[in-house]
């Protein structure tokens, strides 16, 4: 794993999978971490040991829905997709990260003369 | 509502484990399979392929582990593992968790069983609106306490104002109630109107006793109502007879309120005791204290009324006092010693049987060092590691405790069953395993475990991981401190079951001496009738005397007729039979050494028994001097006295009693009767009496008391084919007559059932003890012994013989057998104090039984060392050598 490439930023991850179901529509396990890193630029490396829990607990909260399917190549495969209460979640998750977001980034324009 | 939906769906994930893991299996390999293909199409080989995605996706394993931490309770999930790993643990040492299981099982059982008993004996408040207030009133003179009051005495207790709410005087027994065409012998008590109030009892159906119901009026039990007249309601506005007098049914109580007990009958008495002569002690009585009187209050009272009464009447009152004694202390005083005994032998039990199973957790936890020491090399937390040790012990709790529940059930069954037939258990229908005893088991039974669990999990937490895995390698080591305690345990062991083995031998030999007795009197072969014929009349008045005379007539006719049916070697009757229901006694003179007036307790006293012609031929007991009664000794002829052997060498000596004349209390008070024989002594209360002065009399000569008589038939064959043909002689010739049947033997065996009921569960504790501190030294040698084989093994390379091995290991079991006894035998001295009352022809220092017991004792011990002694000589030296 290049070393470069950071973790996952604590409590982002679901936020990022819910979004990027929102996008892409209901995907499979594996699919969805690729897609996840390749957003990030491949800035992120997703470990399984992480990913997979998280989508338990979305999973156990509601705003997540899974179903068995099949793939391409009509192999047996768990699809996740985004619900009604995922969405809002997603919604209300990132106004909040947009607020904490627009809040960092002021502390970083903070010039001396505005002391 | 997050948190309950996340909640929800983790309780479901739970429940659905296997499917949910398999689904996160059936998905991981999905996942690999696309990744696969994905490499594939970048250009990497199949093989290559594989291996790539395999590597990327990282250790299957870890990643379900933290799945399933992610979708389930982790502290859960853990408990689960830990019980699975027990349940593991103990399975692969079936013995072990056998043993354990069993020890604490029948312990807890023996424990419960008693403690049940002994609560619903003992301990709990009689069944009756507050059962505290309820008092007896006893006669207490300088020594001892006396139930029988005079009927002068509780007219005046009864007079007292402002003490009792209410008082009720009875008197009664088992007699012949005449129902219907048939009679039936039942317990029955001519009670004062006031009896029910006292106990404050409703009635099943009808109603109590009332002041207008005296000499009218009965109630009768449920049993008898439904035995009788086919229910309560039907049994109520009926009649019954006793004593040709009748009395109409009001009243119908439940079983649970029967006092006295086994009582079916209660007769409304007259207001005041009939026979309110101050030297006849014939009544006793019960009283509700009235509110705000406390027992110690009714005590002085009773006692200032006492001091005047003496003044008043010296002849008979002085010396005597009254004391009021809660009902249930009089209730219970007989067998709550004897049940005090055995729940503290039975509690020796649980403390050998919790040393046993420590011991064996101890040993079992030694060898499991390595694996314990192994789990915390891979990061087992030591509070995983102790908790993992409690669990193991609370399975082995859990599971004994329940299986204790079971044997505590049964023996709780048992020992009332034993009870009702052979002790005098009052209060039976008390008895059932309620929450009290339930929580009782439970909390010794979690007592037990957290001892026994706690000790080998505290050493395995100390342990140094290190240093056991050095060690456990090696058969030495870490033994030393709890080789040490293992032994205190064992040591331990031997002393309690010292104790109870001392206790038992005693109880056992006062018991063997008991039987061995000889009672005086010729018992196999013997069947006893208890016979009631109704009779009723005024001492004074010729038509009452003439019907007494007509019942006394009956039983000789009935006995003639008896001694010619087949098979029937001898018969008799008595009112007052060896070991029977019936005993009277009281004070005598002789003509011309006293008077028999005044003051009657500065005269000699003695048993009254009366007897028929052919009785003590019947009964073998010995003329020695003079003649039996005959048939000429009947009412208007002068009457005539034999005495016992007793008797005739305390009051004559060398003199010849024949022809002497003697007067006593029974009945004809002014005459004199004339001794014409003299008869061996008999143990007349049980084998455990002392042969005692005894005065019989004809029943022809003495009519009121000789209505009611048992007769006694010597058969050539067994006593009990003979009940059917005596039940039909009897009902042939008066149907009114009422009849109980039991041979002497019986009613002998009946006599001795508290100390055979106590020897027998004393030794049963005591066997087991005895086995638990063999088991123990057993377990504890051969453990020591297994950690010593490689000593050994060097020993007999060396040239020591294989007997030198055996005596080593056999002197380190002596040294601790020895230990044992030691402070065993002066525990089991100090203990005997308990059960002196108990014994009959030891003493409680008695030299044999305390030998006999370390003789016995020391065969096992030896042999439970002599086992592993024997394996550890015959080991190779060779193997031995190698295993260190």
């Amino acid at each position: 794993m290049p070393a470069d490439k950071c973790d996952v930023l604590y409590g982002t991850l679901g936020l990022m999978i819910l979004k990027t179901l929102e996008a892409l529509g209901p995907l499979h396990g594996y699919r969805l971490a690729r897609r996840v890193e390749q957003i990030s630029g491949d800035q992120l490396a997703l470990n399984q040991g992480t990913l997979y829990p998280a989508l338990v607990k979305l999973e156990h909260s509601g705003w997540v829905a899974s179903e068995w399917g099949e793939s391409d190549s009509g192999r047996r495969i768990k699809i996740y997709r985004l619900t009604k209460a995922g969405r809002k979640q997603l919604r209300a998750e990132e106004d909040a990260w947009q607020k904490a977001a627009g809040m960092v980034a002021r502390f970083f324009r903070i010039r001396e003369s505005a002391l | 509502m997050t948190r309950l939906r996340v909640f929800v769906a983790r309780i479901r994930a739970l429940l659905r484990r296997g499917q949910v893991d398999q689904d996160f299996r059936a998905e991981i390999s999905s996942h690999i399979h696309e990744a696969t293909e994905d490499y594939i199409l970048q250009g990497y080989s199949p093989e290559e392929a594989t291996l790539a995605a395999r590597r990327s996706f990282g250790g299957v394993s870890h990643i379900e582990d933290a799945h399933r931490d992610a979708r389930s309770f982790v502290w859960l999930d853990l408990l689960l593992r830990d019980l699975r790993h027990s349940g593991r643990a103990l399975r692969r040492s079936p013995g072990f968790a056998m043993v354990a299981i069993l020890t604490l099982a029948v312990a807890v059982g023996a424990v419960t069983a008693l403690f049940t008993v002994l609560d619903g004996v003992v301990l709990k408040p009689l069944d009756y609106p507050d059962a505290d207030r309820i008092v007896s009133i006893v006669n207490r003179y300088l020594d001892r306490r006396a139930p029988l009051l005079t009927g002068g005495d509780e007219t005046d207790i009864a007079a007292m104002p402002d003490v009792f709410d209410a008082i009720a005087y009875y008197s009664g027994g088992e007699m012949g109630v005449q129902v219907g065409d048939h009679a039936e012998f039942v317990g029955a008590q001519r009670v004062h109107p006031d009896f029910f109030r006292v106990f404050q009892l409703a009635p099943v159906a009808g109603r109590i006793l009332t002041r207008d119901d005296a000499q009218r009026s009965a109630v009768v039990s449920l049993g008898f109502a439904e035995r009788n007249y086919g229910s309560a309601a039907s049994a109520l506005g009926r009649s019954l007879f006793i004593e040709n007098r009748a009395y109409d049914v009001v009243g119908v109580m439940a079983a649970r309120t029967q006092f006295p007990a086994r009582t079916d009958v209660w007769m409304a008495a007259p207001l005041e005791p009939p026979n309110r002569n101050r030297a006849g002690h014939n009544y006793r009585a019960v009283a509700r204290l009235a509110p705000g009187v406390s027992v110690e209050s009714a005590d002085d009272r009773l006692s200032a009324l006492a001091e005047r009464l003496a003044v008043a009447f010296p002849a008979t009152n002085r010396g005597k006092t009254f004391a009021a004694i809660p009902l249930r202390n009089t209730l219970v005083a007989d067998v709550q010693t004897t049940l005090w005994v055995l729940l503290g032998a039975v509690g020796l039990l649980l403390l050998i049987a919790c040393a046993n199973v420590a011991n064996l957790m101890l040993a079992r936890g030694e060898t499991r060092v390595r694996e314990v020491a192994v789990r915390a090399a891979l990061g087992a937390s030591r509070r995983r590691l102790v908790g993992q040790m409690l669990i193991e012990s609370l399975i082995l709790g859990v599971v004994s405790s329940g299986l204790g529940l079971a044997f505590a059930y049964v023996g709780t069954h048992a020992l009332l069953r034993v009870g009702t037939s052979y002790v005098p258990l009052p209060r039976l229908q008390d008895v059932h395993i309620d929450n009290r005893v339930l929580g009782f088991s439970i909390a010794l039974s979690l007592f037990t475990t957290v001892v026994c669990g706690l000790t080998p999990a505290v050493r395995v937490s100390s342990i140094r991981v290190t240093e056991a895995l050095k060690h456990a390698g090696a058969r030495s080591g870490l033994g030393g401190r709890s080789a040490g305690m293992r032994s205190a345990l064992v040591l331990a062991q031997i002393a309690l079951s010292c104790v109870l083995a001392v206790d038992a031998a005693l109880l056992l030999r006062s018991f063997v001496r008991l039987t061995e007795t000889p009672l005086g009197f010729h018992h196999d072969g013997v069947l006893v009738t208890y016979a009631h014929a109704p009779a009723r009349g005024s001492f004074f008045d010729q038509s009452g005397l003439d019907n007494y005379l007509r019942a006394g007539r009956f039983f000789d006719d009935l006995l003639d007729h008896v001694r010619r049916l087949p098979n029937v070697m001898a018969a008799g009757a008595a009112m007052g039979l060896p070991t029977g229901q019936y005993d009277s006694s009281g004070s005598y003179a002789i003509e011309g050494k006293q008077t028999f007036s005044g003051d009657l307790r500065r005269l000699p006293s003695a048993g009254f028994r009366l007897a028929s012609p052919h009785y003590f031929e019947t009964l073998g007991i010995p003329i020695l001097r003079g003649r039996e009664f005959g048939h000429g000794d009947t009412y208007d002829r002068p009457p005539v006295v034999i005495i016992s052997q007793a008797l005739a060498r305390e009051q004559f000596a060398t003199e010849d009693p024949l022809g002497h004349r003697i007067m006593c209390g029974l009945d004809r008070v002014d005459e004199w009767m004339t001794i014409v024989g003299v008869v061996g002594d008999v143990r007349q209360a049980s084998p455990a009496s002392t042969p005692g002065p005894e005065l019989y009399m004809p029943l022809r000569q003495h009519p009121y008391t000789a209505n009611e008589v048992q007769i006694v038939i010597r058969t050539r064959t067994r006593p009990e084919s003979f009940v059917g043909t005596m039940r039909e002689v009897i009902r042939s010739m008066n149907p009114d007559v009422a009849t109980k049947f039991l041979t002497l033997d019986a009613s002998i065996d009946n006599s001795v059932a508290a100390p055979r009921f106590r020897a027998a569960l004393l030794s049963m504790f005591a066997a087991l003890a005895l086995f638990l501190a063999f088991g123990g030294v057993y377990a504890v040698m051969s453990y020591t012994t297994a950690q010593r084989t490689a000593e050994f093994g060097l020993r007999v390379a060396m040239g020591a013989r294989s007997t030198d091995v055996v005596r080593l290991v056999l002197a380190g079991a002596g040294r601790l057998t020895v230990a044992g006894l030691v402070i065993g035998l002066p525990l089991a001295f100090a203990t005997t104090k308990l059960i002196a009352t108990m014994l009959f022809g030891v003493t409680a220092t008695d030299l044999g039984t305390y030998a006999g017991v370390v003789i016995l004792g020391m065969p096992f011990a030896a042999l439970a060392a002599a086992i592993p002694a024997l394996r550890a000589a015959h080991a190779d030296p060779l193997v031995a050598l190698r295993s260190e």
